[in-house]
């Protein structure tokens, strides 16, 4: 299908379906590692059906998951899931796909850095997974790799994670910086800041948020690196003894400042992993209700505040860690004042839907469901961000639930909402609408069936990443139970995406074709015109009293 | 490929070209990488029972040495641009070659130093001080190698620019100096923090 | 800026450096040196961004993203010392 020159294409569209293909076979690798982590959860100790063979028996000896092994699922799902897989499709497939087309820009500003950004990525990718195969396995010390744990992780996988995340922060840093030249140098005539639709804005306030938090992660992964190669102590303070010896290091060091740069970026990426999903539910929202945007202003302004305060709220990751009560209020001030832009987007959203005549589309139906998940997701942080609720829920299940909630019905809705929507822009052809609506169906109703429980399970007082789900602790006993319904709900999950998939590729080659226009959208990239763009209008013009059709394209004059 | 608008031309409205506000963009990020380090330099002396003495470690006069050459390696980058501004390209190569003079310079002064210090058996996993001190000088270092790979590209193989779009060619003769400047102002406060406090 | 304007520039972050160098050979105490030899490295980097980087004549669109970066590493240095306040032993 792709002839090698795609591969060295500097065109933003190429370079978009390079990350979106990209993205998805991790979003994939994400998921199955997942799965083993839920068989295991459910039937704790049993071999793992199916692929037994394929796990090793280092890993899994007789098909039983190790708890090392288990760790490696748990550190790599949520490496994986977070780094290589949603934010290089909300971002690095989206973003460089549909930003130059929605400014009406011949493509990003720095083309031949766009594909080093890709291979950048790639090569982290190609990095993660490699450590798989290492002798000790890959890093098992959680996605956010807290010090001393990981300083001191035996074998490479810890190493290569490192190198792996300097290589895709490179990749995202010199993406950033082309995103925002793009949106402020790009722009097609006519095409004011107030003109973008809402989807640009968000992809320019996201790409703020990796260029200035992302090096606080690399300069910690650097001094990581240079305490697990050469021996400094930067994140080992003295006296700490590991299995009752002491450990032969000069000491010193300070295993919260690993905390402190990691959450710095830690923070601000979470809303890296929303800010294009609201980017993409606004825009399918307006198409299907066929009118504007209810509040693109305040939604505009809010999400400038909302990218402000993502970078001074870190610390509500560390309440636990002893913190005085001054910085700590100053934090959880932060942490609730940061919930009102959300609030006020979410709020847009919802009520941009009143009065709208509203199209059931399949694409329509994941960016609804977007409104109520991005909802539980975000009140179930309330008790997080305040320190004297955070002092039970963190680290249990309860917070794995709660950013959940976020990502999955959250984001990842969002994200297929844009798949479904953008793909007649992409191929020329629909996907199917039945198969769709199987696949959202499925999915809403597995995955509140995989997460909502782990509300219950972690008010109980289930601590997370527990390789046997917590069945060794009394207080577990009471809720353990939920495990089975929601690894079958997980399987569940599994299967409803091969709906997704087959779709896919089946409407690559057999979907329907379509015009330019299909979903009679009013933003500059269904204009597949050849003439130069220029912008006459706001980017929702739909139902406009007295137009000849319910929408009108941005490109279209203005009547004289 | 077709051309970019505004990749030499300035655009209107903003009054800067791609390049410009790309390295600028670049340069942000890139300070929040080194005030990440001297945000973990300050905690971790701060909470140091104890601290070497700095200048008694490390050796100031080579380091003195070494802010004077990048400060001068600074000034002969900006007339270098001013050069081909000019378009002087004698000038432009005369200053440019002196840049990469300074750089090269100011690496070899590095080499003597960490070499002095490895023959002191003195480690990054000797002391914090010491790791921060290779650390931070290291990704500099790092930083100042960057910045001449770009600079000797534009000497060679890159001035063959001047003669088809002689502004564009000035214009990465720019965006690189700022670059440039950006790693001696770097080095302005490393020196200082790591020398003589 | 003239060839001139730039050597003169040069000449002022020649001064400044013997300046920091005198300052640390004073044996200050130690909060004095720090406080000099970080307004002295401000105003060499302030003289070199202003007239090596052109950044006097820049426009509003560079500034703001300079200006950001400047608040959030302030922050960031800021934030990572007073939390971790009450566990350091301050000149201990």
């Amino acid at each position: 299908m792709a002839p090698l020159k795609y591969l060295y294409s500097t065109d933003h569209k190429v370079i978009g379906l390079l990350y979106g293909f990209t993205s998805l076979c991790f979003l994939l690798v994400g998921f199955v590692l997942v799965i083993v982590i839920r068989w295991q959860l459910a039937f704790p100790g049993q071999p793992v059906p199916y692929v037994a063979g394929l796990l090793g028996a280092a890993n899994a000896p007789g098909g039983i998951v190790l708890p090392e092994f288990y760790n490696q699922l748990g550190a790599m799902h949520g490496t994986i899931m977070v780094f290589l897989g949603v934010v290089p499709l909300a971002v690095g497939a989206f973003g460089n796909y549909l930003v130059p087309l929605q400014i009406g820009a011949p493509d990003m500003a720095f083309p031949r850095l766009n594909l080093a950004s890709y291979w950048f990525y790639a090569a982290g990718g190609a990095i993660m997974l490699a450590s798989f195969f290492l002798p000790g396995g890959a890093a098992n010390n959680g996605w956010t790799s807290y010090a001393p744990l990981s300083d001191l992780a035996p074998g490479h996988g810890q190493t290569f994670w490192l190198l792996g995340m300097l290589f895709i922060i490179f990749s995202s840093l010199l993406g950033a910086l082309n995103f925002i030249t793009t949106i402020v140098q790009l722009r097609a005539p006519g095409l004011t800041w107030f003109r973008l639709p809402f989807f640009v804005w968000a992809q320019f306030v996201t790409a703020f948020l990796l260029l200035l938090a992302f090096p606080a992660l690399q300069a910690a992964a650097l001094l990581q690196g240079m305490d697990r190669l050469a021996g400094s102590s930067f994140f080992l303070p003295s006296g700490l003894a590991v299995s009752g010896q002491a450990l032969d290091v000069a000491g010193g060091g300070n295993a919260l400042l690993w905390q402190h740069l990691f959450w710095f970026l830690g923070h601000p990426e979470v809303y890296v992993l929303i800010l294009p999903a609201m980017g993409i539910a606004a825009e399918v929202i307006a198409n299907n209700t066929r009118k504007p945007l209810w509040g693109y202003r305040v939604m505009v302004y809010s999400v400038f505040v909302l990218g402000f305060l993502s970078f001074v709220v870190w610390a509500h990751h560390m309440f636990l860690t002893g913190m005085g009560t001054a910085i700590s209020a100053f934090f959880q001030t932060t942490t609730m004042i940061i919930s009102i832009p959300s609030v006020v987007i979410l709020s847009s959203l919802i009520l941009s839907l009143y009065g709208g005549s509203i199209r059931f589309t399949t694409p329509m139906l994941f960016a609804l469901a977007f409104l109520p998940m991005f909802g539980i997701g975000g009140l179930t942080g309330l008790p997080l961000g305040l320190a004297t609720t955070d002092i039970p829920l963190h680290d249990t299940n309860y917070v794995v639930g709660h950013f959940h909630y976020l990502v999955a019905p959250g984001t990842i809705f969002a994200l297929f909402a844009g798949i479904y929507h953008w793909f007649p822009r992409i191929t020329g052809r629909m996907m199917n609408d039945v198969l769709g609506r199987i696949h959202f169906a499925g999915s809403l109703i597995c995955m509140n069936v995989i997460f909502l429980p782990m509300f219950v399970q972690g008010l109980a007082g289930v601590n997370r990443r527990l390789w046997d789900g917590g069945a060794e602790y009394a207080h577990a006993q009471g809720v353990l139970h939920f495990n089975v319904p929601m690894s079958i709900a997980a399987f569940g999950l599994a299967f409803f995406q091969l709906f997704f998939i087959v779709n896919l590729f089946m409407s690559i080659r057999y979907g329907r074709r379509v015009d330019t226009n299909p979903w009679e959208a009013t933003t500059l990239e269904w204009n597949t015109g050849t003439a130069p763009v220029r912008v006459y209008r706001d980017p929702y013009d739909y139902s406009v009293p007295g137009a000849k059709a319910d929408f009108t394209p941005q490109y279209e004059r203005a009547e004289a | 490929m077709h051309t970019l608008p505004y990749t030499t031309e300035i655009r209107p409205d903003t009054g800067l070209t791609n390049p410009k506000l790309g390295i600028w963009l670049f340069l942000a990020s890139e300070v929040m990488l080194f005030g990440s380090l001297f945000s973990a330099y300050a905690l971790l002396r701060s909470g140091a029972a104890s601290w070497p003495d700095q200048s008694a470690v490390l050796s100031v006069p080579l380091a003195t040495l070494n802010t004077v050459i990048l400060i001068s390696s600074s000034v002969t980058m900006v007339l270098a641009w001013s050069g081909a501004r000019a378009g002087r390209m004698d000038r432009f190569r005369i200053y440019m070659g002196l840049t990469l003079l300074c750089g090269a310079g100011f690496l070899a002064v590095k080499a003597v130093e960490y070499g002095d210090k490895f023959a002191h058996g003195l480690l990054p996993s000797t002391d914090n001080f010491l790791a921060l001190y290779f650390t931070m000088t290291g990704v500099h270092a790092v930083h100042v190698l960057a910045g001449m790979v770009v600079n000797a590209f534009l000497l060679g193989p890159g001035a063959r620019m001047w003669r088809s779009e002689p502004e564009r060619f000035t214009n990465r003769v720019e965006v690189a100096g700022i670059y440039w400047h950006f790693v001696d102002v770097v080095w302005i406060f490393l020196f200082p923090v790591l020398y003589l406090l | 800026m003239t060839a001139r304007g730039y050597l003169g520039v040069f000449g002022a972050l020649l001064a400044l450096t013997a300046a920091t160098v005198l300052a640390a050979s004073l044996q200050l105490p130690s909060s004095s040196t720090m406080a000099l030899g970080l307004t002295i490295a401000t105003a060499k980097a302030t003289l070199v961004a202003l007239f090596f980087m052109h950044l006097k004549s820049e426009k509003p669109m560079v500034y703001w993203p300079l200006a950001l970066a400047a608040v959030l590493f302030a922050a960031l240095f800021a934030f990572i010392l007073w939390t971790e306040a009450d566990h350091i032993a301050i000149g201990g």
